[in-house]
């Protein structure tokens, strides 16, 4: 018998008669969406040198600098004399005070050498990997273009953080023992952004998308109730009436790289050294030693969440994708039931990943670049690291020196075209969560999210597309 | 049942065959051949047409086809039709003024050439420019079209003796002469020859 004097609205419970007022389930947002195939190599050849990428970029961005360096300096004077523009760096004379543009290449003994590695393998034990090659005594910065290099020195270098493959236009003159003291330096900064289209649903309601990273499925011992939480949240399952209505403002979930644990042979849980001898290898693989279980559970995780929201799929570091920066899609033999919503909401994408959601333009990337870009400089600040990315018109500038990377040919896709300033700047596998905004010249506005691991932290980012304005989520058990 | 016997009057089929031309015999269409023959060397896409004409003379209604003269310059990846319709008709005696201009410039001959075309002098002159970047990897030709692209202007001249080139390779594959798509120092500076 019901009670009419307390209408109070049972979530999961209902009395069956019609005087409670029934609430409806709520459909999801759904928004549009275009990707963009810029990172994507469809032949491969690797008969071309990685000079043509140092090529390219010079090229490409070499006029911007120079128009922003001829600006500020152009009536640059010191003591009666005027600063003029090189063009080349070995055409630099003596004493002149000139500026000229190229791309800036640090020579750090600590990073990785093939010759040191192939010595230290003969005698020694090698050494842990470095967490940072910058050595201040022992790294010296040059400048370089199409006719050679130049030493560069100053005190003015050390508040400008710089690192190999960036271009920049430098402002001084040459010393007596053949090094170029900077006075000052100027970058490309922020390229243009085209505006975001006001979008407003009927029903008054918001637009969201959910960025996580670093879900690691598969590695350890216990079953990853944080992964199967984050996903009954959000296809509504989890929660009240509330948690539901803003799950359905979820419209899309981006996997920034690491979905997939590190691999982890079978073989080594065994000791035996009777097991450890290869077995035949019968569809190109050892069934013994392969485990399938961390696909099998990244793929029954997305056929779950896939009839109801929208999936990109990033590859990261430890994920079964190639190596070397641009990394290609997953490829869809892993995922044999996801793959079947290839088509509609399932997107396995590149990484890094360009695209656009409701007319806002994203740009991501599974944290490769910041990682090595962290390695060069002093310091912790990732949020202001990954701000110079953006400044430097160049968000893999470690590539081909220290970061692994296709030798492109035709064009560097890592270098930011004029137009393609991005709204919203994503880097995964991040250790905590910063956000911040950069602002250009010319009233660009970046929103810069750096993305946590979820294993690690258990929290996801949740973004707003009116407002821009990204809420952190966490999903943790208590133990 | 069994199956049922083959006849000895069967025409055995004939296996497919690519020699042959596809056009039956058509009646000498001259208003057409006019039209494919003007273009001359230059054999832009717009030039090649498939011609459809209603085979008169025999019983039946075929499609005639002419032979369609695929133009090389949809072999290569970036194509840029105007440019190369420019450099086809360059002719040999406005390169040896470019040439000419470049030994001008220059403080001292070139030594060590005396065996070498004017063609092969002109591209090596500009494998040499550092300023269309590296020429390790990529063909004359499609370094010419990077740079052009770039909008570093390189010459047309250029152009013209790197198709000519590449028409040159296409047309026969001497396995003696050397690959003269690709820069010189490319034989010895790439890898691609490493393995043999």
């Amino acid at each position: 018998m019901s009670s009419t004097s307390a209408l109070e609205v049972h979530d999961f419970l209902h009395e069956p008669s019609g005087n409670i007022p029934r609430e409806t389930p709520a459909e999801r947002v759904l928004t549009t969406h275009n990707a963009s195939d810029r990172f994507r190599i469809n032949e491969k050849s690797y008969q071309q040198q990685f000079s043509d990428m140092y090529f390219l970029r010079l090229m490409t961005l070499r006029p911007v600098v120079e128009a922003i360096a001829q600006e500020a300096w152009e009536d640059f004077e010191v003591s009666g004399e005027k600063a003029h523009k090189v063009d080349r760096a070995l055409d630099v004379l003596p004493g002149d005070l000139c500026w000229i543009t190229g791309t800036i290449y640090m020579d750090m003994p600590l990073k990785p050498n093939i010759l040191a590695d192939i010595t230290k393998d003969q005698f020694i034990i090698p050494p842990p990997p470095r967490e940072k090659y910058v050595d201040m005594g022992l790294d010296q910065t040059m400048l370089e273009d199409e006719s050679g290099r130049i030493r560069l020195t100053g005190t003015a270098l050390q508040q400008h953080e710089l690192v190999t493959g960036i271009v920049v236009s430098v402002l001084g003159s040459e010393t007596r023992n053949g090094e170029f003291n900077v006075v000052d330096l100027r970058i490309a900064d922020l390229p243009a952004q085209k505006p975001i289209p006001k979008i407003k649903l009927a029903d008054g309601r918001k637009r969201k998308v959910a960025l996580a990273s670093g879900l690691g499925i598969g590695a350890s011992q216990h079953e990853g109730l944080e992964t199967h939480l984050l996903a009954e949240y959000l296809l509504g399952e989890a929660g009240g009436m509330g948690d539901h209505e803003e799950a359905a403002t979820i419209s899309r979930l981006v996997l920034c790289g690491n979905s997939l644990a590190e691999a982890h042979a079978l073989i080594d849980d065994i000791e035996d050294s009777e097991a450890q001898k290869p077995k035949s290898k019968k569809y190109g693989y050892d069934a013994a030693t392969y485990d399938r279980a961390p696909t099998k559970a990244l793929d029954s995780i997305l056929s779950s969440l896939l009839p109801s929201i929208s999936v990109t799929l990033m590859p990261g570091e430890d994920d079964p994708a190639n190596v070397s920066v641009p990394q290609q899609p997953l490829h869809a033999a892993l995922f044999p039931t996801a793959k079947l919503w290839d088509g509609s909401t399932f997107e396995r994408v590149t990484n890094p990943w360009v695209g656009e959601i409701d007319g806002v333009s994203f740009l991501a990337t599974s944290g490769q670049n910041l990682d090595d870009m962290y390695k060069y400089v002093e310091g912790n600040d990732r949020l202001a690291m990954s701000e110079r990315l953006l400044r430097w018109r160049n968000i893999a500038p470690t590539a081909p020196d220290t970061l692994w990377s296709y030798p492109f040919q035709e064009g560097d896709p890592f270098v930011l075209d004029e137009d393609m300033c991005p709204h919203v700047f994503v880097i995964g596998n991040q250790p905590k969560f910063e956000t911040t905004v950069i602002e250009g010249n010319d009233g660009q506005k970046v929103r810069v999210i750096l993305v946590p691991r979820f294993d690690a932290t258990g929290e996801i980012v949740v973004l707003d597309l009116d407002t821009l304005e990204p809420e952190r989520m966490c999903f943790k058990v208590e133990q | 049942m069994a199956p049922p016997k083959r006849s000895n009057r069967t025409v055995r089929q004939s296996t497919l065959s690519f020699k042959t031309k596809v056009t039956k015999s058509a009646p000498n269409n001259s208003a057409f051949k006019k039209g494919s023959s003007s273009s001359g060397g230059a054999t832009t896409p717009s030039s090649s047409q498939v011609v459809c004409t209603i085979d008169d003379s025999s019983q039946e209604r075929a499609i005639s086809r002419k032979p369609v003269k695929i133009p090389k310059s949809t072999t290569s990846s970036s194509v840029s039709s105007k440019e190369e319709q420019a450099a086809r008709e360059v002719s040999s005696a406005r390169l040896k003024k470019f040439y000419a201009a470049i030994l001008e410039s220059r403080l001292t001959a070139p030594v060590h050439q005396n065996s070498l075309t004017l063609e092969e002098k002109i591209l090596r002159h500009f494998d040499l420019s550092s300023q269309y970047g590296p020429c390790i990897g990529i063909t004359r030709a499609g370094r010419w079209k990077r740079a052009h692209r770039l909008g570093l202007r390189p010459p047309i001249e250029v152009l013209a003796v790197a198709l000519q080139m590449e028409d040159e390779m296409a047309a026969d594959h001497p396995a003696e002469k050397r690959d003269t798509r690709r820069a010189y120092i490319d034989d010895f500076l790439s890898t691609r020859n490493a393995g043999e």
